[in-house]
């Protein structure tokens, strides 16, 4: 059953300290083969890392994080990581307050940005395919779609 | 403020936060470093003919460990999304005695550039290491 970007509360409490190796009970979380959370602990810090970054913090005016766009982006990272087929992505503020998740191979990108509390931007692009395709995501709708794009970064042709 | 045509040899470069903060490593250029906040009219870029790279990362309001991000103005004239297509670009003089070397990248419409701009951004800019 494909993912959705949940919106109850966190299904991992608190996150996990990435040095221990240790992960806290799934709760709530479908199934996944075992080792598909590796990276969920990590991005969660990432994020809290992000949630302290303070006005300007890209030297270009940029905005604080957003505290509601960041709890979004929290539930949406861990909807992802109960998807056994999407590897850890790159996690970066954005300067207008929110998160951007992206995955990149060769020529093919796909980023995820969290734009407000309950919407998330995507771009796939790919030049050598001349792909080029964008579209939002909402909180409480399907990741299927969002799952497909990561897919088609990561395989091999 | 003054308005004029740059050679397409001219280099110019952008400041990268450092990504250590939030344990993103190594540095890397994201679509986001293009991102320009409501009300910008253009991405803000320094000329290298004018300034050096050490004056830029040393500006007030710098970030320690910040890189520089760089490319030609030609190659900014010449981008293109991922589809092809021209996105109309063009490096704009944009300084005065208190900010020598500023410039911007400028849209056919002034202000946020398309989604698919900023990647192009991103596989464009490299990060300077001279």
């Amino acid at each position: 059953m494909p993912a959705t970007w949940t919106t109850s509360a966190d299904l991992f409490p608190t996150p996990a300290d990435p040095l221990s190796g240790s992960l806290p009970p799934a709760v709530g979380v479908n199934a996944a083969p075992q080792g598909q959370h590796e990276w969920l602990p990590f991005c969660l810090k990432q994020l809290d890392a992000i949630s302290t970054l303070p006005e300007n913090w890209d030297s270009y005016g940029a905005a604080p994080p957003d505290a509601k766009i960041m709890a979004s982006a929290r539930r949406l990272l861990l909807s992802l990581a109960s998807s056994a087929d999407v590897p850890k992505p790159h996690v970066n503020p954005t300067p207008d307050g929110g998160v951007q998740f992206d995955w990149e191979r060769g020529s093919r990108y796909f980023e995820l940005d969290v734009v407000s509390p309950d919407t998330a931007e995507y771009l796939y692009a790919d030049p050598a395919e001349r792909a080029e395709e964008e579209g939002a995501v909402r909180e409480g709708e399907s990741l299927e779609i969002v799952i497909g794009y990561v897919r088609r970064v990561i395989e091999t042709p | 403020m003054t308005s004029q045509p740059l050679s397409d040899d001219e280099v110019v470069v952008r400041r990268v936060p450092p990504g250590s903060r939030w344990f993103e490593f190594p540095d890397r250029i994201t679509s986001a470093n293009f991102k320009l906040r409501r009300g910008e009219r253009g991405l803000s870029v320094y000329r290298l003919n004018v300034v050096s790279p050490q004056t830029v990362l040393n500006q007030p309001g710098a970030i320690p460990g910040s890189r520089l991000g760089f490319a030609t103005v030609g190659e900014i004239r010449r981008m293109t999304g991922s589809a092809g297509e021209p996105l109309g670009l063009d490096v704009v003089v944009v300084d005065d005695e208190q900010n020598p070397g500023h410039a911007e990248i400028q849209g056919p419409s002034l202000g946020p550039f398309p989604r698919a701009a900023l990647d192009s951004f991103k596989r464009l800019f490299r990060l300077w290491t001279g």
